[in-house]
C-alpha cells in the first residue's frame, strides 16, 4: 500500500515539474538531452531525491553533453571560416603578384604586367638615385610636387622620414618625441591633403 | 575511443596527446573544407587549419559550458527577456 502511494506521488512530482518547467524543456538542447532516457532518469531522481551528489550527477553530465555539441558546433565554424579566409588570402596574393607577364591586369584595361615592369622614364646616363632627404626633390610628378609643397613643414618632414627613411609610424613617433597616434592622425591627413589637391587639379 | 570530448579538450591545455586526438577527431571536417581550395593548397590550408584550432582548442574556456540548472537560469532570464520585449 505504502509503495502504491509512494510510487503515484513520485510521478506526480515528476509531472509537476515537467509541466513547471515545459516552456524551458522545448529548448533544443535539454529536450534532445532528456529524450535519452538515462538522462531523463538522472532528473527524475534528483526530483525524488534531491540531494547534492544527485544534483551533481545531473548537471556534470548535461554539462559534458552540452559542451559535446558546443564545441563541435565552434570547431565545425571554426574551420569554415577559416578555410574561407586562407583562400581570400591566396586570391589576394595571386592577384598582387601575377605570374604571367602579358595578360590584362584589369578587365578592359589593355595594360598588362610587363608594361609596368619595364621602365620608360630611365635613360642612359640618367641619375637612378638622387641623394637627397627631401621628399620633393624625389618626386616625378610635377603636380605632385606641387601639392607637397602645399603641405606644413611638419607633414613634409613626416613624410620624409616615412618614404625616404622607411620608418613606420611609431618609429617616426620615437623620433619625433610624439605619440604614434598623432603621428598616424598627421600622417593619415597628410597623404589625404596630397590626394585632395591632385584629384583637384 | 575510451574518454569524452569533454575530458581530452580540458587536458589538452597541458597534455599535447589529448590535444592531438581532439585535432584527429576534427581532420574529417578539416578534409572536407580542403576540396574548396585549388591542389596545391591543399596541405597548405590543411596545416593552417590545424594551426588554428590548436589555438581554439587550447583557449577554449570549458568550465564556461552551463551545467543543467545553469542552463536553466540563462533561459529563465532570456525567456523574461523576451517576454519584456514582446
Amino acid at each position: 500500500m505504502g509503495d502504491v502511494y509512494s510510487s503515484s506521488s513520485i510521478n506526480q512530482s515528476v509531472e509537476n515539474y515537467l509541466t513547471k518547467f515545459e516552456k524551458h524543456l522545448q529548448n533544443p538542447v535539454i529536450k534532445s538531452f532528456l529524450d535519452i532516457q538515462e538522462n531523463m532518469d538522472l532528473l527524475v531522481d534528483v526530483i525524488n531525491n534531491p540531494t547534492n551528489v544527485s544534483k551533481k550527477k545531473l548537471d556534470d553530465t548535461f554539462r559534458e553533453y552540452y559542451f559535446k555539441i558546443r564545441f563541435t558546433n565552434y570547431l565545425s565554424k571554426a574551420i569554415y571560416f577559416n578555410a574561407i579566409n586562407f583562400d581570400k588570402k591566396v586570391n589576394l596574393f595571386l592577384d598582387r603578384n601575377k605570374s604571367i607577364l602579358d595578360s590584362q591586369l584589369k578587365e578592359g584595361d589593355n595594360l598588362t604586367l610587363i608594361d609596368y615592369l619595364v621602365s620608360k622614364e630611365w635613360q642612359e646616363g640618367q641619375e637612378v638615385w638622387i641623394d637627397s632627404s627631401n621628399i620633393a626633390d624625389h618626386l616625378t610628378s610635377y603636380s605632385l610636387y606641387k601639392a607637397i609643397h602645399l603641405l606644413t613643414e611638419n607633414q613634409r618632414q613626416l613624410l620624409n622620414l616615412a618614404y625616404i627613411y622607411d620608418l613606420n609610424d611609431s618609429e617616426i613617433a620615437i623620433y619625433l618625441n610624439k605619440s604614434q597616434q598623432a603621428v598616424s592622425r598627421s600622417h593619415k591627413k597628410a597623404l589625404k591633403k596630397l590626394r585632395e589637391i591632385i584629384e583637384n587639379g | 575511443m575510451s574518454e569524452s570530448l569533454y575530458t581530452l579538450v580540458k587536458q589538452s591545455k597541458t597534455d599535447n596527446n589529448s590535444l592531438e586526438i581532439v585535432i584527429d577527431l576534427f581532420s574529417p571536417k578539416i578534409d572536407r573544407s580542403l576540396q574548396q581550395t585549388k591542389l596545391q593548397y591543399r596541405e597548405d590550408l590543411s596545416q593552417e587549419l590545424k594551426m588554428k584550432l590548436l589555438d581554439c582548442i587550447r583557449n577554449y574556456e570549458v568550465e564556461n559550458t552551463p551545467g543543467y540548472f545553469q542552463m536553466l537560469d540563462i533561459l529563465e532570464e532570456q525567456g523574461i527577456q523576451y517576454y519584456q520585449g514582446g
